[in-house]
């Protein structure tokens, strides 16, 4: 196990004429009982609390089970069900649209605002903390604040308009509506990590750049953003993950709605793949459904998070340390 | 030749100063600079030599006076306005662009037409000789390929000054003294006006038309190499100039050029620099080169002591040698005496500068020197 045998090097080393290979069997076993010892909290946390839950929502997505009785073998009906079933499908769609809408505008938001809480305005730090308030703040309470602000009678927004607008029912505002409260959320957090790649782009680079003329516009297309490459992907990937395991804000703004009844069924306008998720589990109580809404969405994050990874991995070709 | 440096008449700074919390890191820097004069600005680490650099790169605003060219003030101009080049001590290349691309990147920002772009991006790499090289990363060269890359994106765009902040300080001894050449070469080539910052006075000694010797913000002496090296204004400049000797003494007498001065238990006859009166601290500084080892004690500033150190440095040793009286020497010799020898050091009175202790008075003119003195 050379991983573990490098983790206990110093014990090894104190011995400098003896080769690893010579490493007497007993003092190998105790290095190896030393070292995973050592990574076991860490290991107890990752098999509890991911793997586990992870091949329990397998299993329950080879079953049936709505949580009272006795969870019986469906073999792979639930995966035929659901890959038929219209809402599911719907939800998938709605949350392409989602991600498609509140990706592009945090994302733009959090470079805009870490642009000019770079530029060293006086209260910049504060205006750091501002920004991060609502991402640290509980998600549920910011949806039920927002719905107080969006409602369309005595609604703070609609108050300052002057005009009912009915921005969580409507079915053409609804999704944007929720978007806009998302990327309100989130936009800090987008831009704390902006900030810190900025910060970490070195001085001479900005400095060589001005003096070869560009401007402040072309300082940050054609060098700042180049060289947030890496910090982009990080700040991609996770928000991916984030919108695409998005249910708080939309549970207390829309619980999946408004609706549209059709041929195949009601069908919500804001019904992410999260709500309809729990919409499985604890409202119509199919658990082995919910198991396959669970393992579709795991796998559509791991395939969209290796193609980003591998998109940036081939235009991050510098080192800035 | 397609690169050609952009010409004026004259590059004045006025009183140019800049201090940082109250604290003046250059002092009143005054200086008018012609078309295709390299200028070396010369001092130790925190002298203010690269805060002047990055005020005229206008990347530090002034603090105070004025930089113009022919007449016309450029301090009010942001960096990207000033039509300069500069080459940063850590090559400041953009990692994500190829060489060719950093090359291409001030032109492109000044909205050169394409095929311009190309045509002199190529020229300035064959300047640098690193035609072969356009498509690879800065990350993919060495440290002098590299520095030769910000060299080239200096000059492509035919600025009106170049700045160069130590270029050649992360380089290895033998490729510095290529780049050396190097920057000399295109800087004679291509007509370019240059300010160069350096803490090594080899450097620029062999680099320079003329060099400013700074010392906490003020400047010690302006002159030619030749000027500075066989005629330092003070002590410190002597210092900055190879005078390793820097004896703190007494005055005795003060003739009219020449001043006996006694410390450390030697009495030393040697040249008046700047104004001295019997009685007064002075310090004595004298070049290694100019201090002859022998075995018996003649003339009139001979000092007797031991060789504690010798060092072989190819054609000559570098001897330490301590005075009966405890005073350290550094001394040049061809031969090396063994460590614990008795030696006689002396040295002749015009290679003896005695200088006054005070630094006050920075900017002042030149000291003048009697016909031969501190020549070595």
């Amino acid at each position: 196990m050379p991983g573990v045998s490098d983790t206990v090097k110093p014990a090894v080393s104190r011995q400098p004429r003896m080769r690893p290979s010579r490493v007497p069997g007993r003092r190998r076993r105790r290095d190896t009982t030393t070292a995973y010892t050592l990574l076991a909290p860490s290991l107890f946390g990752f098999a509890a609390f991911l793997l586990f839950p992870i091949l329990v929502v397998v299993w329950l997505s080879f079953h049936h089970w709505d949580l009272l009785s006795t969870p019986t073998w469906a073999g792979a009906d639930n995966y035929g069900t659901v890959l038929g079933d219209a809402a599911f499908l719907n939800s998938l769609a709605v949350t392409a649209v989602f991600v498609c809408l509140v990706i592009p505008v945090q994302t733009a938001f959090g470079l805009v605002a870490a642009s000019f809480l770079t530029r060293g305005l006086p209260c910049s730090a504060v205006f750091r903390v501002i920004y991060v308030l609502p991402w640290i703040s509980a998600p549920l309470a910011l949806g039920i604040v927002w719905k107080w602000i969006l409602a369309p009678t005595n609604g703070l927004l609609n108050t300052l308009i002057g005009e009912r607008v009915e921005w969580l029912t409507s079915p053409a505002l609804a999704l944007p509506s929720v978007a806009a409260v998302v990327v309100w959320t989130n936009v800090g957090y987008v831009t704390l990590f902006f900030v810190a790649g900025m910060l970490g782009i070195p001085q001479h680079i900005i400095d060589a750049a001005r003096i070869d003329g560009a401007g402040p516009i072309a300082l940050f297309w054609r060098i700042k953003l180049p060289l947030l490459r890496p910090t982009m992907f990080f700040v991609l990937v996770t928000s991916v993950i984030s919108v695409f395991q998005l249910f708080d804000q939309i549970y207390a703004l829309t619980k999946g709605g408004p609706h549209a009844v059709t041929d195949s069924g009601t069908l919500g306008y804001t019904d992410v793949v999260a709500m309809r998720l729990y919409t499985e589990a604890f409202s119509t109580f199919n658990v082995g459904k919910a198991g396959v809404i669970a393992v579709i969405l795991l796998g559509l994050l791991v395939l969209i998070t290796l193609a980003q990874q591998l998109y940036f991995r081939k235009r991050t070709t510098y080192d800035l340390s | 030749m397609g690169i050609t440096a952009t010409k004026f008449g004259a590059l004045e700074l006025v009183n140019v100063g800049r201090s940082f919390g109250g604290q003046a890191a250059l002092a009143d820097l005054s200086l008018t600079i012609e078309a295709g004069e390299f200028i070396a600005l010369l001092g130790p680490s925190g002298c203010g030599k690269s805060t002047a650099l990055n005020c005229l790169a206008g990347l530090l605003p002034l603090t105070h006076g004025q930089v113009l060219i022919d007449g016309k003030r450029v301090d009010v101009l942001p960096a990207e306005k000033r039509d300069f080049g500069m080459v940063f001590q850590n090559y400041a290349l953009f990692p994500h662009l190829s060489v060719h691309k950093n090359v291409a990147f001030g032109l492109q920002m000044r909205g050169v037409p394409r095929d311009e772009v190309n045509k002199r991006v190529t020229e300035a790499l064959m300047l640098v000789k690193l035609d072969a090289h356009a498509k690879k990363l800065p990350g993919q060269l060495s440290g002098g390929q590299q520095q030769r890359v910000a060299i080239a994106r200096a000059i492509v765009l035919e600025p009106r000054l170049v700045l160069m902040d130590e270029p050649l300080s992360n380089l290895d001894a033998k490729l510095r003294i290529e780049m050396r050449s190097e920057i000399r070469r295109l800087h004679q080539t291509l007509g370019l006006t240059t300010i160069y910052v350096t803490h090594d006075q080899e450097e620029a000694l062999s680099l320079a038309d003329r060099l400013v010797v700074l010392r906490d913000g003020h400047v010690q002496q302006i002159g030619t190499p030749q000027e500075l090296h066989d005629s330092p204004a003070n002590w410190h400049v002597a210092d900055f100039m190879g005078y390793r000797n820097l004896l703190d003494v007494a005055v005795d007498v003060v003739n009219d050029t020449t001043a006996t001065v006694s410390g450390g238990g030697m009495s030393l006859v040697g040249t008046r620099v700047g104004s001295v009166a019997p009685g007064e601290s002075a310090r004595v500084a004298i070049r290694p080169h100019d201090l002859i080892v022998g075995t018996s004690a003649t003339g009139p500033n001979a000092i007797s002591g031991t060789v504690i150190a010798s060092e072989y440095q190819g054609r000559e040793f570098a001897l330490e040698v301590e005075t009966d009286h405890g005073q350290r020497l550094h001394v040049t010799a061809e031969t090396a005496p063994a460590a614990g020898s008795a030696v006689t050091v002396t040295v002749a009175p015009e290679r003896v500068l005695v200088y006054p202790e005070s630094l006050t008075g920075h900017g002042a003119a030149l000291a003048p020197l009697p016909v031969g003195a501190g020549a070595s």
